[in-house]
């Protein structure tokens, strides 16, 4: 597996108050054996940029986003690829965006 | 999700399993796709955005309500939804002349930093992003919208009106409360705003998703009876006076996720927005359930918001009514039939209360058997006790419980209390003279 990750990821439409007020963030994802999938993302946001741990219920929901909540994949819709088994790729912008009510 | 075969019997169709989504955009049938609405309609990006703008422009344009050189109150709070709104406004007022948008828009942007905490610079972003898009704009700060006729005025000192404003909220430990007051205080200042500003017509920014939430938790809350003015695309707020204000919601056709894509591909800052219910417990207010509820049906069944918002839009108001809610200026229940939901609550409230002695009164007594008990005799909180009461009977049956947590009513703003004070005395006149009339 090669070097480690280069990737944004963005929080909007209230979703950046669990990133400390902050909507991009520029990540480096470490070596893995696997090849990162947005499933496994998600898990690592919520480890490592997650401000307010107790507020994680409010990002995630089981194993994947809250429902409300809409992931775009360079601009595009993550329902066109393959939801939390996308692959991810260097230089990947991630957005995140509530459509919840005030976040 | 069901439906009647020819046999009569009702099936409940299996949801088919994930099928591979179509990868062309179902309109150009060109361009990749960017954007999946309802789990089966791709859409490209070039061929999303107009989509969107047409859905905008055919809402505005199938009211027929909105006149040439009118002058429209565009409500920004911030949000995805509003910048967006924003933006479309701006678009169409950009275009050529036999597609340009021709009214007049006046931007007004409220400033609730007194209620949460947003970020110092956040008002200053917001002009900025005003003054990009060069349209007559007013920010005010909320606390003056509510207490104050010449709101207009920057420069009047508004500590006081803030202290008035945080104690109302502070008073309502319930949340479902204070979001339901939040609601209505915004709506009266955009209301008044509007007045001032010379604006007939009214724009705010929630889209399908909201309103279909807001349609539900309002029957949980008691606001049955007004959701047409809450929900609706025009709201006629002719609350006795001559100004007829329509309040225009041109989202209101398009989904949240549609407006997300939107202000992602035209790379839109929104900015933050809360309210009480942010990052709150999902069971902590009535709202924030309903909103879970709709948002996890909407999961597993794409179309749920739709449905639920095109049948409260068959919800029409009663035409004939003649009492209006002093606080929400909604729609109040007068001379109810003694078998309506609202005497069943008041009754069983009643009977939980008194016990066994329910039995030997009857509802009738109930009032008289509340007002003594609840004055202190003699003692001077009996006056405010009376107004409280007094006001009471001129609020819808939602509103009143949001006032019977209030302790004071000296926070309200003044003009609600002076109309209450108007009503009180026109009764007094008409007990007077009633022996003459004839």
């Amino acid at each position: 597996m090669e070097k480690g990750l280069n990737i944004t990821t963005e929080f909007t439409s209230g979703l950046q108050i669990l990133f400390n007020n902050i909507k991009k963030h520029k990540v480096v994802l470490p070596e893995t054996e696997n090849p990162w999938t947005l499933g496994m993302l998600l898990f690592w946001i919520k480890d490592n940029i997650l401000v307010d741990k107790d507020k994680c219920d409010l990002f995630m929901k089981g194993n994947t986003v809250r429902p409300g909540i809409i992931v775009a994949v360079n601009d595009q819709d993550w329902e066109l690829l393959g939801d939390l088994k996308y692959c991810i790729k260097n230089n990947d912008n991630i957005t995140f965006i509530s459509t919840l009510h005030g976040g | 999700m069901c439906s009647v075969n020819e046999e009569g019997a009702e099936v409940f169709e299996v949801l088919k399993p994930i099928e591979p989504l179509e990868l062309k955009c179902r309109k150009c049938l060109i361009e990749d796709g960017n954007v999946v609405l309802q789990k089966k309609f791709v859409y490209c990006k070039t061929c999303f955005v107009p989509m969107v703008t047409h859905k905008f422009r055919a809402t505005v344009g199938k009211s027929k309500l909105v006149n040439r050189g009118e002058r429209v109150l565009v409500c920004v709070s911030g949000s995805q939804s509003s910048v967006s709104l924003l933006h479309m406004i701006w678009t169409g007022l950009q275009q050529s002349t036999y597609k340009r948008l021709t009214f007049e828009p006046v931007v007004l942007y409220i400033d609730e930093s007194v209620l949460h905490d947003y970020p110092l610079d956040q008002v200053k972003k917001i002009k900025e992003l005003f003054e990009k898009y060069g349209l007559t704009y007013h920010i005010v700060k909320f606390s003056a919208a509510v207490y104050l006729d010449n709101c207009l005025n920057k420069d009047t000192n508004v500590d006081q009106y803030n202290d008035k404003l945080q104690n109302i909220f502070n008073n309502l430990s319930d949340l479902t409360l204070k979001e339901d007051m939040l609601m209505k205080l915004r709506k009266r200042a955009i209301t008044k705003l509007a007045d001032l500003l010379k604006c007939t017509r009214i724009m705010t920014a929630e889209n399908e998703h909201k309103l279909s939430i807001r349609l539900l938790s309002n029957v949980a809350l008691g606001r049955g009876s007004q959701i047409s003015l809450d929900i609706g695309l025009a709201v006629n707020n002719k609350n006795n006076n001559n100004t007829s204000l329509v309040t225009i919601r041109p989202m209101r056709n398009l989904s949240a996720k549609e407006i997300s894509y939107y202000a992602l591909f035209n790379k839109l800052d929104d900015f933050m927005h809360s309210n009480f219910l942010t990052a709150t417990s999902e069971d902590e207010s009535i709202q924030k359930t309903t909103e879970r509820f709709v948002n996890d049906l909407q999961v597993d069944f794409p179309s749920t918001v739709s449905t639920i918002f095109r049948t409260g839009e068959k919800i029409s108001e009663k035409t004939s009514a003649i009492a209006y809610c002093l606080l929400c200026q909604g729609i109040m229940e007068v001379n109810v039939s003694p078998s309506s939901a609202m005497e069943a609550t008041k009754y069983s409230k009643y009977v939980s209360l008194m016990g066994v002695k329910a039995l030997k009164l009857s509802l009738k007594e109930l009032k008289n058997e509340e007002t003594n008990e609840k004055n202190c005799n003699g003692c001077k909180c009996r006056n405010k006790q009376d107004l409280k009461e007094k006001i009471i009977e001129s609020l819808c049956y939602a509103c009143t419980h949001i006032i019977q947590e209030l302790e004071s009513l000296d926070d309200l703003p003044e003009e609600i209390l002076n109309k209450e004070k108007e009503r009180l005395q026109f009764k007094k006149m008409e007990e007077q003279i009633k022996d003459f009339l004839l």
